[in-house]
């Protein structure tokens, strides 16, 4: 463990803000995928193995775009969308026959799309790494010094943007006519259904709005890593402990469990670099031992 | 004409048949308790009408239209109000949001419950509407479960059981407000064990038992009946 560059790092102002703004990049990319995972599992009851693979999807998509038309907006929107499209396949043409199926079916047929996909793209893409597409012009441009911190602004910019959608997010589970749909039919969708709402088209919006966000973190993180098949896996994973830490099917959870998450993988990185993913799930054992049901969900 | 016509339906949960060849005629504008024992099938029934248990043989016509075959939403847009006995209202919806999940887009409005008519009939949830409904009592759950089933404008109310575990000052509200109900014109079907609640609400009843219905007539004539009662409803 190296305890002296993390004491020293904690001692200096600018190795503070830059670690911070590091983790909470890390975190609202992760919250983006994670918040999606979470609200498919709380809407569908399904765990969505093929979440990492959707994220995979969207990198790829915005590498096509960004390397056919060159607009890097443009890729990151339609990256994004393709994979709401696909995911919207997946769910009308798969994933509804097996809701009431066992768990292990369900997990079988993710499983199985994310074999799938991961080699479909390297049939189409190749197996080489593509390089990432790169960030937009105006934000080529020297760092931010902020107490000789160094911070990209575009780090601050997905920040920002993780942060409007989380807002968005929220705004949308808690103050629309869908939003209290959805939420009720996470709880009690016979009911819901007996009331004369069509829960199926719920769960189909659910998991196009969760392939959405996959989708979205998938572009964005083809901006700053390289693009290859079978880099969902490890973002699967992390979002699973995202979920379980903030409590599975909990978006507030999810976000706070991300922050966590991120400042972990950043600070972590100076105190044991070899060991930032076990920090990652002592964490996560850690709150299973005090919170079993995680810090925002449900006793259930 | 009757308003709700069940015709020799046979109902199952999974492979085991609960309903033989059951038949109800529900006439408009009435109030009429479904009598029977625990497991004679009355919550059953609901369920087959509602669609949430399936029906292999059979018709359930409201208003004249073929119910059979469509899904639980649109028996419930073409005008079947299911208010279960559990109450089922969302925990962690308020008392004003669970109203307005009830409201449906496709509508007749024959009775138009907006809002205002129902803080007007439930002055009760008014004061509590941005209380959480997993908050509320026993009694303050099942006003709030009939109003919200009201806000879609159901064109016949299936009541199971409103009075279980209630106590009996709050089994009397409800029983002040099926009175009201019916003097707005609604047309409720009342599953109960409890006949001396029926006594006061329904004028009209049906028994079943076993999965068929056996006996309907007027609630009088029943309360006469002795013979009957110990028949299908003496425990």
């Amino acid at each position: 463990m190296e305890l002296v560059a993390f004491l020293e790092c904690l001692t200096s102002a600018s190795c503070i803000i830059s670690q911070t703004a590091g983790g909470l990049k890390i975190g609202m990319l992760l919250f983006l995928v994670a918040s999606g995972l979470t609200l498919v599992f709380g809407v569908l009851g399904v765990i969505n193995f093929a979440h990492g693979a959707l994220y995979m999807l969207g990198a790829y998509f915005s590498w096509q775009v960004m390397n056919t038309t060159g607009h890097f907006g443009l890729s990151v929107l339609l990256g994004a969308i393709g994979v709401s499209i696909v995911g919207l396949m997946f769910e009308r043409g798969l994933l509804n026959r097996v809701y009431n199926a066992e768990l292990l079916i369900q997990i079988l047929l993710c499983y199985s799309i994310v074999l799938i996909l991961d080699d479909l793209v390297m049939i189409i893409w190749g197996d080489e790494f593509l390089s990432s597409i790169g960030i937009p012009e105006i934000f080529q441009v020297p760092p931010l010094f902020v107490l000789d911190a160094i911070i990209p602004p575009f780090h601050l910019a997905i920040i920002g943007l993780s942060l409007l959608l989380a807002i968005g997010l929220w705004l949308l589970m808690t103050k629309t006519r869908f939003g209290h749909l959805v939420r009720a039919a996470a709880v009690n969708p016979n009911m819901l259904e007996a009331l004369g709402i069509n829960t199926t088209v719920i769960r189909a919006s659910v998991f196009v709005l969760g392939s959405f966000l996959a989708g979205l973190g998938g572009a964005l993180a083809s901006s700053i890593g390289s693009v290859v098949s079978g880099m969902g896996n490890s973002i699967l994973v992390e979002s699973f402990i995202v979920t379980v830490i903030g409590g599975m099917g909990s978006i507030g959870g999810a976000f706070l469990a991300s922050i966590i998450i991120g400042m972990a993988r950043s600070f972590g990185a100076i105190a044991m670099p070899l060991f930032t993913d076990g920090i990652m799930f002592l964490i996560m054992v850690l709150v299973l031992i005090l919170r079993p049901h995680g810090l925002m969900g449900d006793k259930k | 004409m009757s308003l709700l016509e069940v015709k020799n339906i046979n109902a199952f949960y999974d492979s085991s048949q609960v309903l033989f060849n059951m038949s109800l005629n529900i006439s408009k504008n009435k109030i009429i308790a479904l009598l029977g024992r625990n497991g004679a099938g009355k919550s059953s029934t609901f369920k087959a009408i509602t669609g949430i248990i399936k029906v292999k043989s059979g018709s359930i016509k409201l208003d004249g239209k073929e119910l059979m075959g469509n899904s639980i939403n649109s028996r419930a847009k073409s005008g079947i109000g299911y208010v279960p006995e559990d109450r089922q209202v969302f925990p962690e919806h308020t008392v004003e949001e669970n109203i307005n999940l009830g409201k449906k887009n496709n509508l007749k409005n024959i009775n138009n419950w907006d809002l205002e008519k129902i803080w007007d009939t439930f002055p009760l949830l008014k004061n509590l509407r941005f209380r959480l409904a997993g908050q509320l009592s026993g009694g303050e759950q099942q006003m709030l479960s009939i109003a919200r089933t009201l806000a879609g404008n159901p064109e016949i109310l299936l009541l199971d059981e409103p009075s279980e575990g209630l106590a009996p000052i709050i089994v009397e509200e409800i029983e002040k407000l099926i009175d009201k109900l019916e003097k707005i014109g609604v047309t409720i079907l009342i599953a109960e064990q409890n006949m001396h609640f029926c006594m006061k609400v329904a004028k009209e009843a049906i028994i079943i038992d076993k999965g068929q219905s056996v006996w309907s007539g007027s609630i009088k004539e029943l309360n006469k009946d002795k013979k009957t009662r110990d028949k299908y409803l003496a425990i």
